[in-house]
């Protein structure tokens, strides 16, 4: 594992999304390190597990908005908490196939979160989103 | 009674008997032969004529025998014959009085039985009715046994002596009576004992017992110590002359005060010529002394007047105009004494009276008895002063003619009344300097309204003088002629009773002009007189403002009467006018709301309010409910204004009937909370719009992207099995889109259909087939699942839906029931606000954290629970169903306790459930 790749974590509870999500970034050649996570909750547990691990925490948090259990929202409530306590900075990106404008204000406003992005996301699209951040 | 102590009754006692007498017993004669005679016969010569002269006589009675005899003159004592006489004692006792037998008949028994002597007197009444008194003297001889044998005495006539004897006592009797009545006290002083006897009245008089004043000594102390030595002198004198004596002095009664005593009486001498007794009466004459002093007091008194009178008293002739006569008061007024007035003669008028006042000498005709004249003259003085004088006379002596000629009269110096006068004249100047000053018309009126006098402001008034209106009567000066006379006189008769009138008239100045007075009459003296005194006014321009003010209250009243509501002015709730308005907003007329507590036009309830806001002054429009006379009530909008009115600060309100406005606004109201609802309603479906909105940009967005994606991966794809990969995935994003529509589409057709078809539901029923439904479950994981829908077991509701909200709540009790209990699931109703339907359904189950998942609760696809069945479909597909049909969801839950769903049916049905 190339310590310079960055470490992606895909927080979607549809698997449809994840999969061709999860292969259009590592057909981007940037990183071969993707996470999923089916819910806000998977992945809160695993930044809290990995709080202080430079080399397991994602750089980039792509996010689902409406998720079962926890949300989007919720997950970014938690992270409030905790984003001081990560070893490293962290780039969430909200991904939603929600064009209501409501949501993307909402979003936007966000200060954790660095920028919404609507599905479906295209190679194009992730190279940017990785290459802005690093 | 003959009682006088000592002497007197020494005298008393020997008075009343016949004295005895040792005399040797006349003969006796018996009326039939007595045998004892014989033995006696030759004394009884010898005495008979002696007894005879004496006229007494001689009886012998043998007291066994009981024969009486008597010598011949007891007959003539005992006015009968000789022969009238039978000789027996029966006869003898019959013979005397019958008042006196009885004491005879005593006294005789008794001397026989006890064999004394007896002495007694009695009467008797001789055959002419004439009454004698006679004397019996009886001696007892006794036989040789000791008892009384006979008796022998003798008998005289006393006549002459007992009427002498009872006179004597008849007069002292009357002596003493008139002494008592007249206050005398007689006394009977023996000088040589020094012993007084008095009249029994002296206790009476003076407080004294008789014996207390006994003696000479204890007299002389009881005299006033002042008047003692005087009294001693006189008397002392007159026992020296032997002659009476008459003395005043005070004495001492035992009361302790002293009385005026006059003590008058003579000295009785004896052969020597010395006075031994001294006889006299004393009489208390304080009171007529007094009664004199008095006398003597109003004589001193009348001398006193006299002198004292403040003039004189005198006769004059009028035809040699000089003094007749003049009293002692002429030296005290004028220094001449009577007689010198008189001797004055014709030379009194030109001496006396003042040359000026000469020709002011009454003159005397015929003029009738009881005339009296009054002059007022200056007379001159002794010392040469003059002295006013006013005199009154009245005829006293008439010529043939009847003329008078001489005058009685009496002349009082009234110098100084004249010099009070003038100075009454000063202050009458200073009075009328007053009464010009006074700005207001003041005008003296007699009985006949003529004006006496007026002062400069009434001048000035009239624009006229003084001098040209004096005279005029009070209508005179009238602007118009007509009908004030009448009013006027009216006015100044009551005035003259002691009222004060007042009046306005119109009067006419000298220029023409004309103004109205205020005049105020009242009586008063105006020199002595009794007048009216009118202070007038001119309240032209007051009247003319009140006029004014009249008119423009007219106006006011117009206007208010025109105006829409009903307009009242009141003084503190009492209404004092009102216009027709408030007539026809209360039912009340004109004159019931005159007068009448403002109050009572609003209801009962809120009369506090009211009052508040008059008490207060508040001035801006307030509503309150009005009630009319019929007793129905009314939205009243009130607008009140404090004003002032006639010097007081008034209250104007206007009242409007606004009950119309109000049921308006009612209905706005009413509109309003409908437009609020439909408004809510209208949110509500905005909300859901939006959330279809969402579902639509998230649920739908999502898969269909994916296929996007997927088309993309499949052409690009390098190898059939990569191909068949993504087909598979192709496919099931598809279903899965499918199945997302479909669900869409269920939520749609619940949105759409409004118009479901409710049915009455039992919840019980419902819940049974629900239960039947899912007994599997329940068996499995031993649910306990109750119910209690008494509160509300019957709904109107689309029963599909029923049956879709039991079941999924049932469904989700089940499904999150907490791992280490078994599910206790509890179905109830309620009726909220007595009339929404509220279910709820409570568990025992996972609970959620509310604080955190509470905003995604009801939505479509969302899931709270790491569950593999969670759709999250069931509670938004509820939310949609309850939310259709105008109801309400939500949510009560404690993380690991439970979960518990309420259900608002009806919460927000407006089209009528």
């Amino acid at each position: 594992m190339a310590s310079n790749q960055p470490i992606i974590a895909l927080v979607d509870d549809d698997k449809i999304f994840q999969l061709t999500a999860s292969k259009t970034i590592k057909a981007t050649n940037l990183t071969e390190q993707v996470l999923q996570f089916d819910n806000g909750e998977d992945a809160l547990i695993f930044l809290r597990e990995n709080i202080g691990n430079v080399n397991t925490l994602p750089d980039y948090i792509f996010l689902d908005i409406n998720m079962p259990f926890v949300d989007g929202w919720m997950f970014l409530e938690d992270y409030a908490h905790l984003k001081n306590k990560l070893g490293k900075p962290v780039t969430i990106y909200m991904v939603s196939s929600s064009i209501d404008p409501r949501d993307i204000t909402r979003a936007k406003n966000n200060e954790h979160v660095s920028d919404y992005v609507i599905k479906p996301v295209t190679r194009e699209r992730f190279i940017e989103l990785l290459q802005k951040a690093a | 009674m003959p009682r006088k102590s000592g002497q007197a009754g020494s005298r008393k006692t020997p008075q009343a008997k016949a004295k005895k007498t040792n005399a040797p017993k006349p003969a006796l004669k018996k009326g039939k032969v007595s045998k004892t005679q014989t033995n006696t016969k030759e004394r009884e010569q010898n005495l008979i004529p002696a007894l005879a002269a004496a006229r007494i006589g001689l009886f012998e009675w043998d007291i066994r025998s009981n024969e009486v005899r008597w010598s011949d003159n007891v007959h003539q004592i005992f006015g009968l014959t000789d022969d009238a006489f039978d000789g027996t004692f029966e006869t003898y006792i019959n013979l005397i009085h019958h008042a006196d037998r009885k004491g005879v008949t005593v006294k005789l028994e008794n001397a026989v039985s006890k064999g004394q002597n007896c002495d007694l007197e009695h009467r008797l009444i001789w055959l002419d009715g004439s009454i004698h008194w006679i004397a019996m003297i009886g001696n007892i001889t006794l036989d040789k046994q000791g008892r009384s044998a006979r008796m022998m005495g003798t008998i005289q006539d006393v006549t002459r002596r007992k009427q002498v004897e009872l006179e004597r006592e008849d007069w002292k009797t009357r002596y003493e009576m008139i002494a008592a009545s007249a206050g005398v006290i007689i006394y009977d002083y023996d000088i040589p004992s020094g012993n007084i006897a008095w009249s029994g009245n002296i206790d009476e008089v003076l407080g004294y017992k008789p014996l207390q004043l006994g003696n000479i000594d204890t007299w002389v102390e009881l005299i006033h110590p002042e008047d003692r030595e005087a009294a001693f002198n006189l008397l002392e004198k007159a026992q020296e002359d032997l002659a009476p004596y008459d003395v005043y002095y005070r004495f001492r009664k035992n009361s302790g005060e002293h009385c005026y005593m006059h003590d008058r009486g003579f000295f009785i001498a004896d052969q020597k010529g010395a006075a031994v007794r001294m006889l006299g009466m004393m009489s208390d004459v304080s009171e007529r002394l007094s009664t004199e002093q008095v006398i003597l007091e109003n004589s001193q008194f009348r001398g006193s007047v006299e002198s004292a009178m403040p003039g004189i008293l005198y006769v004059f002739d009028n035809v040699n105009r000089k003094v007749i006569y003049a009293n002692q008061s002429s030296s005290l007024f004028l220094g001449y004494k009577p007689d010198e007035l008189v001797q004055l003669g014709n030379n009194f008028v030109p001496e006396i009276i003042h040359e000026d006042d000469h020709r002011r000498i009454t003159r005397w005709f015929t003029e009738p008895d009881g005339t009296v004249k009054e002059n007022e003259i200056r007379m001159k003085r002794k010392d040469g002063q003059y002295r006013w004088f006013m005199t009154r006379d009245t005829p006293f002596r008439r010529d043939e003619n009847g003329k008078v000629i001489q005058i009685v009269g009496i002349a009082q110096d009234i110098t100084m009344r004249k010099e009070v006068l003038s100075q009454l004249n000063t202050s009458e100047q200073s009075y009328r300097e007053l009464f010009d000053t006074v700005t207001d018309a003041i005008y003296i009126l007699n009985e006949s309204l003529e004006l006496v006098d007026l002062n400069k402001g009434a001048c000035a008034l009239f624009g006229c003088e003084k001098k040209k209106m004096i005279g005029n009567t009070l209508d005179a000066m009238a602007a118009s002629d007509s009908g004030n006379l009448q009013m006027l006189k009216t006015k100044s008769r009551a005035a003259f009773e002691g009222g004060i009138e007042s009046f306005e008239l119109w009067c006419r100045r000298k220029d023409g002009t004309s103004f109205l007075q205020e005049f105020s009459l009242s009586k008063g003296t105006y020199f002595g007189k009794d007048m009216i005194i009118a202070t007038g006014r001119d309240i032209t321009s007051r009247k003319r403002a009140e006029e004014a003010l009249r008119e423009s209250e007219q106006r006011f009243r117009t206007l208010q009467q025109a105006s829409f509501g009903g307009i009242g002015l009141h003084d503190r709730g009492i209404i004092l006018d009102c216009n027709q308005g408030l007539s026809d907003l209360t039912g009340y007329d004109y004159d019931e709301l005159k007068g009448m507590n403002g109050l009572n036009l609003i209801a009962p309830d809120w009369r506090d309010f009211v009052l508040e806001k008059i008490v207060s002054g508040y001035d801006k429009t307030y509503d309150a409910e009005g009630i009319r006379k019929d007793g129905s009530k009314f939205i009243l909008e009130i607008h009140g204004k404090n004003i002032p009115f006639e010097g007081r600060t008034i209250r104007v309100t206007e009242f409007r009937d606004i009950t119309e406005r109000k049921k308006a606004e009612e209905k706005i109201v009413e509109q309003n909370t409908r437009l609020t609802a439909l408004t809510d309603d209208l949110l509500r479906k905005n909300n859901q719009l939006e959330e279809f909105t969402q579902i639509v940009s998230h649920n739908l967005r999502s898969p269909v992207g994916n296929i996007v994606t997927l088309l993309n991966f499949y052409e690009n794809a390098e190898t059939e099995i990569e191909k068949l990969e993504y087909f598979n995935l192709l496919k099931e994003s598809s279903s899965t889109t499918l199945a997302m529509l479909n669900d869409l589409n269920e939520v749609l057709k619940i949105k759409q259909n409004k118009k479901i078809e409710k049915d009455k539901l039992h919840f019980e029923t419902v819940l049974h087939q629900v239960i039947k439904m899912l007994n599997a479950r329940i068996s499995q994981l031993s649910a306990n699942v109750s119910f209690d829908f008494s509160k509300a077991p019957v709904i109107q509701y689309p029963g599909v839906y029923l049956e879709s909200i039991f079941l999924n709540l049932l469904d989700n009790a089940l499904k999150y029931a907490h791992p280490e209990r078994n599910p206790v699931i509890r179905f109830s109703t309620s009726l909220a606000e007595g009339k929404y339907i509220v279910l709820s359904v409570s568990d025992n189950g996972l609970g959620l954290n509310l604080s955190r998942y509470k905003h995604q609760l009801f939505k479509l696809r969302k899931t709270f629970h790491r569950h593999p069945e969670s759709r999250g479909i069931g509670l938004f597909m509820v939310k949609n169903q309850v939310e259709a049909m105008g109801g309400e969801i939500w949510v009560d839950s404690v993380e690991h306790e439970g979960t518990t769903f309420f259900i608002n049916f009806n919460k927000h049905q407006t089209d009528g459930f």
